[in-house]
C-alpha cells in the first residue's frame, strides 16, 4: 500500500501519510465491507484514491480529456527494452515522467487496473486514458532507450 | 524483451517499498489521538459515572424516604409505649429508647422526663433515669435530674438519681443531697450514697 501512494505522489513522508490517514479511515469504515471481501485491496484502493485526491488538491493537477482521436492508434512502437536493465532504472524513468503519464502507466502496469478502471477513477473517457497511457510509454521507452545507448 | 513484460516479470521488485520504521511510532500516536481520544473517553467514563451517580440519588433517596417512614412509625410505637398504662410496657419503650435512640429527640425526652417526675413505679424511673444519661449535655435533663431529686422519695430512685448527678458532676445537686443528707427520715443507705456523691461532686 505505501508503494501504491508513493509511487502516486512520489514523495515517501506524503505516501505514509496518505497510508496512515487510509488505515484510520479503514478502521472507522470497517463495518462497512462485506464479511467476504478481500480488506486487502479494500484498503488498497482507499489509498489510491486517497493518493490521487493528494495529487489532484496538492499538487493542483487536473487530468483533461482529450477530444483528439488515437491519431497514433496504428502506428507501431518499439517497446523492446533489454532484459540486463535494473528495476530501479526503470522506477527512476516512470519518477521522471510527468504525473499524467507516470500515474497512468503505475496504475496499468503495475496496479494492474484496465483502462476503464483507471478512466473512472480519474473520471477521463477510456479513450482519453488509452492515449495517455500510449504516450507515456512512448516517452518511458524514450528514456530507457536513452541509456541502453 | 517487451516493457510490459518486464514490468510483469519483476512486479515483486516493483512492488517492494515499505514504511520506514518510524512510521509506526508515527501511526501509533496517530491511532492513539484518532481512535482513543483520552479527552472522549473521559467523557465516555463521566457519562457512565453520571448515570450510576444518578442510580445511587435514586437509591439513597429511596432508602431515605423508607428509612424515615420505618422510623416515623417506630416513634410512634415507642411513644405508645411510654404511655400505655402498663408498667411494662413503659419499661419496654425506655429499654428500647435506650437501646436504639442515638439522637435526642424532644417529644421523647419530654414524655420520659414526665415519667421521671410523675410514673408511679420505680423501675420505670430507675430505667429512665439511665436513658436520660444518654445525653449527658442536654441542660434541661439535668436540671430535672436535680429536680426530681429534690422531690423523690423511693429511696431505690433516690441513689439512681444520686448516682446519676454523681456521674454528672453537678453542681448543682449539692443543695437537694445535703437536705437529703440532712433529713432524718432518710435511709441510712440513701444518705451514704448522697454523702459519697457530695465528695465527689466536691472533687
Amino acid at each position: 500500500m505505501f508503494g501504491s501512494a508513493l509511487r502516486i505522489v512520489k514523495s515517501r513522508e506524503e505516501a505514509e501519510d496518505i497510508v496512515h490517514d487510509c488505515f484510520i479511515k479503514g478502521f472507522e469504515k470497517i463495518h462497512q465491507i462485506d464479511d467476504d471481501a478481500n480488506l486487502g485491496a479494500w484498503l488498497k484502493r482507499i489509498v489510491i484514491n486517497k493518493s490521487l485526491d493528494v495529487v489532484r488538491h496538492k499538487k493542483k493537477m487536473i487530468w483533461v480529456e482529450e477530444t483528439l482521436l488515437l491519431e497514433q492508434e496504428n502506428i507501431l512502437i518499439e517497446d523492446d527494452i533489454v532484459p540486463t536493465i535494473s528495476v530501479e532504472f526503470v522506477k527512476e524513468c516512470i519518477h521522471k515522467l510527468k504525473e499524467k503519464y507516470s500515474i497512468i502507466l503505475v496504475l496499468y502496469m503495475i496496479e494492474e487496473y484496465n483502462h476503464r478502471e483507471i478512466g473512472a477513477l480519474l473520471d477521463l473517457k477510456e479513450s482519453t486514458v488509452r492515449n495517455q497511457y500510449k504516450r507515456g510509454k512512448e516517452q518511458l521507452l524514450a528514456l530507457l532507450k536513452n541509456k541502453e545507448e | 524483451m517487451k516493457l510490459e513484460e518486464f514490468i510483469q516479470k519483476n512486479k515483486a521488485s516493483f512492488r517492494e517499498e515499505k514504511m520506514p520504521n518510524k512510521a509506526t511510532v508515527a501511526f501509533e500516536k496517530l491511532l492513539k489521538e484518532k481512535l482513543h481520544p483520552p479527552k472522549k473517553q473521559t467523557v465516555y467514563y463521566l457519562k457512565y459515572i453520571a448515570v450510576a451517580a444518578c442510580f445511587a440519588v435514586i437509591i439513597a433517596s429511596l432508602f431515605w424516604v423508607q428509612n424515615s417512614e420505618v422510623s416515623h412509625n417506630d416513634k410512634t410505637a415507642l411513644l405508645a409505649n411510654l404511655n400505655a398504662d402498663s408498667a411494662g410496657k413503659r419499661l419496654e419503650g425506655v429499654y428500647k429508647f435506650n437501646d436504639e435512640y442515638e439522637k435526642e429527640d424532644e417529644k421523647i425526652i419530654n414524655r420520659l422526663l414526665t415519667i421521671l417526675h410523675k410514673d408511679e413505679n420505680a423501675n420505670v424511673k430507675i430505667a429512665t433515669v439511665d436513658a436520660l444519661l444518654k445525653f449527658p449535655s442536654n441542660e434541661k435533663i439535668r436540671k430535672n435530674l436535680i429536680t426530681a431529686l429534690e422531690n423523690e422519695t423511693t429511696p431505690l430512685v433516690q441513689i439512681k438519681l444520686i448516682k446519676a448527678l454523681s456521674i454528672l458532676r453537678e453542681n448543682r445537686a449539692r443543695k437537694p443531697l445535703e437536705k437529703i443528707i440532712n433529713n432524718e427520715q432518710t435511709y441510712p443507705i440513701v444518705k451514704n450514697n448522697a454523702t459519697l456523691a457530695m465528695v465527689e461532686i466536691n472533687q
